[in-house]
């Protein structure tokens, strides 16, 4: 009988064993089941899709720029850049002098190149070639598959130079860089869309009719308040001054002080963005928006409007000059010329510095900081151009005796020309201040034809209309139209504008000669100046304002506002005001 | 039941087949969507490019640098070339235009 059970219970342990191994096989098996099929389902199936499939984006199509009436000033082209596949080149050295016969590149370092990126299976050639250049390729006969064009997208700058600063431009990427294209880079450059290709076991791509496709939204365009006429005669006035007084940079801005639209803004030294790579660095900078200086004698007539507004001063004032010497506080502060009694309008008109010296001793500092507050001073413009700075306006409790004497005068604060133009636009408008307006409109389809409500037109067409967005007004009409009309008007028919005067229109204006602080002694140089000049016209209605400042204009000339910046401005109101077709105010003319 | 059983095939088969002309006319769609697109994309490029050549020659520094001033001689101008030419050019408008008269007589007035 022992015999026979033992073998049966051997045998019933093994059946047992053996049921165990499958279940424990078979319990191992769906462990990874559930681990594949749910708890990594995510990680693979990504995974999965990426070994069949992939998405290749298609960049969409860049906006354009025009001006207020309808010139391109930035438009988009498809250009073809060529690229090969390393791995497949068999002689380096041939394919790089075959190339070279065609391209501009050096065919020694092009060979290295391929020789080093072997391994690759793409590398970029040249990016951006022209129609000519993308021709000869094809016509080379290179062997296949090695080599190949992709669509681009190439920016170009129909205009050239004129107001590049402004413009900005756009990198090999396609990324806005600088002014306006950086300021506006996601209105211009719409939505990308999207193709899936998908791949065979092999590693072939192909496109499967029902792949998923996603069109490419094209950019908006944008209109510009620039007018390109007025753009041109300021660029021609800046050389004219460089070539004349050779400053370290000079700019000039033209506004309609009324809506505060810019028709015109250029800075010296001036790119042409359509050569990015031959732009020396400080033509980068944009000096309308980005240098900050102390503003001088341009500063004065603010000063004045804040102390005649709040009833401080009188308009028939007279202030005592001291004749050119006056001591306040620990400091002695001069005129240029020895001036008596001097009334308000004369004042302004010699640019006395005591007779405003004792205007800021009658607004006090809190008077003196609420007035450069009003105006704007210490924060950006907020015009939508990259770059902008918001000038330096020291915080109230920093302001001492000092101030007092200083702020008035236009020291103790820095500022850009575009804040500059923007607080004497208020003297101009009527007491409102406005905001800086660059984009007249976002344009879907900028290719339809242009309609009657089209934003292309002259900003004289629409009658004076306050740029009611973010205008407020800060000083009263009466100031201001006493302002402009008698001190500053006699500033260029007698005063240190008078070279701003010309036959065809009353203007109204102010120079400005800023000493610059020497970095040597830390005191103010009598050689170094900014020269500014700032004037509008016609005195009656001021239709457009115009400022110019030039960075040591002269060198060592000592050249002033008034001898520098008042000619040139005066020829840019003037080109300005007949552009928009303003009538002559000398009956002869 | 044959009839029944058959009548069930014969409503798979038309649903079937209504799916796959459905399907079709699907793809047909997606088809001239996508050859639009690349239409408008040529006539875009077209377009931009054309708008790019008019835009540099129409540049506004080119046309104020090459604009003649007042002060130019008009002496040997094309129209002074054209008076001395005595072929008369193709479309040159006729010094009269055809008159209806009331009679609606067009000879007698074009005399």
């Amino acid at each position: 009988m022992k015999s026979t059970v033992a073998p049966k219970r051997v045998v019933n342990y093994r059946l047992g064993f053996l049921a165990l191994l499958f279940i424990i096989g078979f319990g191992l098996l769906g462990a990874r089941l559930v681990q594949i099929q749910h708890l990594e389902q995510t990680t693979l199936s990504i995974h999965a899709n990426r070994q069949h499939s992939f998405k290749e984006t298609i960049p969409a199509r860049t906006g354009e720029i025009l001006d207020r009436k309808g010139k391109v000033l930035a438009t988009t082209i498809t250009t073809y850049s060529l690229y090969v596949d390393p791995s497949r080149i068999k002689n380096p050295q041939e394919f790089s002098d075959e190339i070279c016969t065609v391209v501009v590149l050096d065919s020694e370092e092009l060979a290295k190149k391929l020789k080093e990126h072997q391994n690759k299976k793409f590398l970029w050639i040249k990016r951006r070639l022209s129609d000519i250049e993308a021709n000869a390729i094809a016509a080379l006969g290179l062997p296949e598959g090695t080599w190949g064009f992709r669509k681009e997208y190439f920016r170009s700058y129909p205009q050239g130079e004129l107001a590049a600063h402004l413009l900005g431009l756009r990198d090999i990427d396609g990324h806005g860089r600088g002014g306006v294209e950086e300021a506006f880079d996601d209105v211009l450059q719409g939505t990308p869309g999207s193709q899936t290709f998908f791949r065979d076991a092999r590693g072939r791509v192909f496109l499967p009719e029902d792949s998923e496709f996603i069109a490419p939204q094209p950019g908006r365009s944008i209109v510009l308040t620039l007018d390109m006429v007025i753009q041109f005669h300021v660029e021609a006035e800046l050389n004219q001054m460089v070539e004349e007084w050779n400053p370290k940079s000079c700019s000039a801005i033209v506004m309609d002080p009324h809506t505060g639209e810019i028709l015109a803004m250029a800075s010296r030294p001036n790119f042409n963005p359509n050569y990015p790579e031959n732009v020396p660095p400080a033509a980068w900078k944009n000096c309308a928006i980005s240098a900050i200086y102390e503003p001088g004698s341009t500063f004065k007539p603010l000063i004045v409007a804040g102390a005649l507004d709040r009833g401080l001063i009188k308009r028939d004032e007279v202030f005592d000059c001291e004749m050119g010497t006056y001591q306040m506080g620990r400091r002695t502060l001069h005129d240029h010329h020895r001036y008596g009694e001097l009334d308000l309008t004369n004042v302004l008109v010699k640019s006395s510095n005591i007779g405003m010296a004792k205007i800021g001793e009658c607004l006090q500092n809190q008077g003196l900081f609420e007035t450069v507050s009003n105006f704007g001073f210490g924060q950006p413009t907020g015009v939508p151009v990259a770059g902008e700075l918001a000038g330096k306006l020291r915080p109230f409790k920093d302001w001492d005796g000092y101030s007092t004497g200083s702020i008035p005068m236009g020291q103790e604060i820095a500022a850009t020309p575009l804040q500059m133009i923007r607080a004497h636009a208020v003297l101009a408008n009527g007491g409102i201040l406005v905001q800086p307006k660059l984009v007249l409109q976002e344009l879907e389809e900028p290719w339809l034809p242009f309609t009657a409500g089209s934003p292309f037109r002259s900003p004289l067409d629409k009658g004076i209309e306050p740029n009611n967005n973010s205008a407020w007004q800060i000083l009263s009409p009466e100031t201001c139209h006493w302002l402009v009309q008698h001190p500053l008007a006699e500033v260029i028919e007698r005063g240190t504008g008078k070279k701003a005067k010309i036959e065809e229109y009353r203007l109204f204006g102010k120079t400005g000669t800023a000493q610059k602080v020497d970095p040597k002694t830390g005191k103010y140089s009598h050689q170094k100046y900014i020269s500014s000049f700032i004037c509008g016209g016609p005195v009656e209605n001021p239709r457009v304002l115009v400022y110019v400042s030039a960075d040591e204009p002269g060198g060592a000339k000592n050249a002033y506002g008034g001898q520098a910046a008042a000619p040139v401005a005066a020829r840019i109101i003037r080109a300005t005001l007949e552009h928009f077709q303003v009538p002559y105010q000398t009956a002869e003319k | 039941m044959f009839f029944r059983f058959g009548a069930a095939i014969l409503l798979i088969v038309l649903i079937c087949l209504i799916g796959i002309a459905i399907e079709k006319q699907n793809l047909d769609l997606r088809r001239d969507l996508s050859r639009q697109h690349a239409q408008s994309e040529e006539l875009l490029e077209a377009h931009a490019r054309l708008r790019l050549q008019t835009q540099q020659l129409g540049a506004t520094s080119r046309l104020m640098r090459e604009a003649p001033s007042n002060e130019e001689d008009f002496s040997d101008t094309e129209y002074i070339r054209l008076e001395n030419n005595p072929r008369v050019p193709l479309l040159r408008w006729r010094p009269f235009a055809p008159r209806v008269t009331e009679e609606g007589d067009q000879n007698r007035a074009l005399q």
